[in-house]
């Protein structure tokens, strides 16, 4: 298992910048998870780990050592694809045997190791059939048994869960994660999920426009998101975004107010909350907008209000009295306002134990 | 109720003339449809058939008006075309010169078809695959090189391999068959390897291949319908070219089959029967090769590669 570490690493296309300037640690054995929407650069920078796309400009090392010159093949890293790339034409147990096979490992060996993999991945019984004869949930596994019956460096795993059912992709979800702690292996996983993101990694990094945008623990990228984007993209609901302006401590929009502490600067600003720290207060007059819909999933309801200065999703417990058309105000609970810059989206530190309430 | 039970009979006899009438219209549409693959099989067959016929009858029977429909079989005609094979005599006319002809087109098709493949797929993967100048654009001039028509080329080709001193060899055939075939095999086989998922060959990249055998080892095993097509393609060019057979190639020892065919309607005793043998004799080897390989042309090879 390896150390993963990107410095300044850069990809063009012609005139079209893929990675702009990414540098990261990955460290050894842990569950790293790539995440941005579709363009962001993840895929590219996944391959270029690999080998499989050429850098610009920038390093890539193992364990400390330069690998970016060299091909694929000489990386020692195994992958799994989004379509799971099975030879259509070999068995299962050739597909899963065919690293092997490239690394002229010892015949009984390969015959031993194949059966120990198929039997961690359950998939025992399906080896002398053809990929085209498998569903989608047992392709997938003989993708990942051949990705980790070679023991490599570290694992690449580009969208492996997008094609497959959502049932099917939780328990796959689960299952990776007890994969990766029992192997013990470096995992690069990227997704455009932010969900599958949150429940993989050890590390999440949030990439936008070709840049890591943060990097963190999940919970941590969750909870104190820098910027704009990574406050948006990542949390479902989308975190509340609310244009206005801080004077003397409070923030206020229109017809709106909530009180941040003496420390925050004046001047206009975005304050960003999720739609659990906010709570709702009916409020026949002076409310601050009126509920448009009432969205329940079984566990929560999300209200979705209409406002002067637009649209807030509140989470509340599932059996609430509110209803569409309802007039309401609502509450920020303390410390989970979230102050950002209008113009470049950067968030502002946060004032310690800043009094939060609405007006 | 009663009303109701009354209308029921009605309704389901209505329904079983409408259910005959839409019964008897299938089974016209059928008779008709047969009919008219049963016209399409007499008109392709027929004429082979009347080659066989001819290629059985004795010279007067085969003058014969109207043709004698089921004759009595007569070899004297392949005897006439074998008979110097297993005699070992000195060629004393042009229906000797059929078997060795055979054998020089099987030589000059059977390369001609190999080296497509080799060469086809070499380049093939490169225009699908690699970026270098021009692999936007080369594909399309080497369809458009087709449209230049072969006997504008022949010329050329006889002063370059007489140059070479190949002409009157089967490599200088060989040579110029390659050069018509190429173009289009290359073209074909691009268009083939584009199909086939890149993720594919990245997963062998990955699992330890070379960019090399990645070629061999993943992506021609899932082009061998495309290979198999474009090798049938060439050989039947090679074998079936007459032009660039006579004209860079007269000499009887090498002569290829085509002009050995042409051949047989110079001979004084003209016969039609000894040139519906040969020209039987020398089909057999291509009509052999498409029964042989069409089992390989399987489709859905691709199937259960990728998944979305």
């Amino acid at each position: 298992m390896a150390q993963i570490e990107l410095q300044g690493l850069r990809k063009t296309f012609g005139s079209v910048v893929a990675v702009a300037d990414v540098s990261l640690t990955i460290k050894d054995g842990s569950f790293s998870v790539l995440l941005g929407p579709s363009g962001c650069g993840k895929t590219t920078t996944l391959n270029m780990i690999a080998g499989l796309e050429e850098t610009t400009a920038g390093s890539i090392l193992f364990d400390g050592e330069e690998v970016q010159d060299l091909p694929p093949h000489k990386r020692d890293i195994a992958m799994v694809f989004q379509s799971y790339a099975l030879y259509p034409n070999r068995s299962v147990r050739e597909n899963i045997a065919f690293p092997l096979r490239m690394q002229r490992v010892d015949k009984r060996e390969i015959e031993s190791r194949v059966a120990s993999v198929a039997g961690k991945l359950d998939i025992g019984d399906l080896l002398e059939r053809r990929p085209r004869q498998l569903s989608g949930g047992q392709q997938q596994r003989v993708a990942l048994a051949r990705a980790i019956v070679r023991r490599p460096k570290a694992f690449m795993l580009d969208e492996p869960l997008s094609n497959l059912d959502a049932k099917l992709r939780a328990d796959m979800r689960f299952e990776l994660k007890a994969l990766q702690r029992d192997l013990g292996g470096t995992f690069v996983h990227v997704t455009h999920d932010q969900a599958e993101a949150m429940s993989l990694a050890d590390s999440m990094i949030v990439m936008d426009k070709g840049r890591v945008q943060q990097e963190g623990p999940p919970l941590a990228v969750y909870l104190e998101p820098v910027n704009l984007f990574v406050a948006t993209f990542v949390g479902i609901p989308t975190m509340n975004i609310i244009p206005g302006q801080v004077v003397d401590g409070t923030f206020r929009a229109p017809g709106w107010e909530c009180s941040l502490g003496a420390t925050a600067a004046t001047g206009p600003a975005t304050l960003g909350v999720r739609s659990e720290h906010l709570s709702l207060e009916a409020a026949p007059e002076g409310g601050i907008g009126r509920v448009r819909l009432v969205e329940q999933v079984g566990s929560d309801a999300y209200v979705d209000v209409e406002t002067a200065f637009g649209r807030l999703v509140v989470r509340t417990s599932a059996d609430t009295r509110i209803g569409p058309g309802d007039s309401i105000t609502v509450r920020v609970s303390p410390g989970h306002a979230h102050l950002f810059d209008p113009d470049s989206g950067v968030r502002r530190p946060s004032a310690p134990g800043a009094a939060m309430a609405a007006g | 109720m009663t009303a109701a039970t009354a209308i029921a009979p009605a309704i389901s006899a209505k329904s079983a003339q409408m259910r005959q009438r839409r019964e008897r219209r299938r089974r016209v549409r059928k008779a008709l449809r047969s009919a008219a693959i049963i016209l399409f099989l007499v008109w392709i067959v027929a004429p082979f058939y009347f080659l066989l016929l001819v290629s059985f009858q004795s010279k007067a029977d085969s003058l014969s008006t109207p043709p004698n429909w089921f004759p009595i079989p007569d070899f004297s005609n392949y005897a006439r075309i074998l008979g110097r094979a297993l005699t070992n005599a000195p060629i004393s006319g042009p229906p000797d010169l059929i078997l060795p002809g055979i054998v020089n087109s099987a030589i000059v098709a059977t390369i001609t078809g190999l080296l497509n493949v080799v060469f086809g797929s070499l380049a093939g993967y490169a225009f699908a695959r690699l970026r270098f100048p021009g692999s936007r654009r080369l594909p399309s001039v080497l369809l458009a090189s087709q449209m230049v028509p072969a006997f504008a080329l022949l010329v050329p080709y006889y002063v370059v391999l007489r140059r070479l001193g190949l002409t009157n060899t089967l490599t200088g055939v060989i040579i110029a068959e390659l050069s018509i075939t190429l173009p289009f095999t290359i073209w074909l086989l691009r268009g083939y390897f584009l199909g086939i998922p890149i993720a594919l060959e990245r997963a062998a990249r990955v699992d330890g291949c070379s960019r090399i055998q990645t070629i061999y080892k993943v992506v021609l095993p899932l082009a061998r319908p495309g290979l198999i097509a474009v090798s049938l393609f060439a050989f039947m060019v090679a074998w079936n070219d007459f032009l660039f057979a006579i004209v860079l190639n007269s000499r009887t020892d090498s002569m290829l089959i085509q002009p050995a065919i042409a051949g047989l309607y110079n001979v004084r005793e003209q016969s039609f029967g000894i040139m519906a043998a040969g020209s039987l004799l020398a089909a057999i080897p291509t009509m052999l090769l498409v029964l042989f390989l069409q089992r390989f042309l399987v489709r859905g090879i691709l199937s259960g590669a990728t998944k979305g």
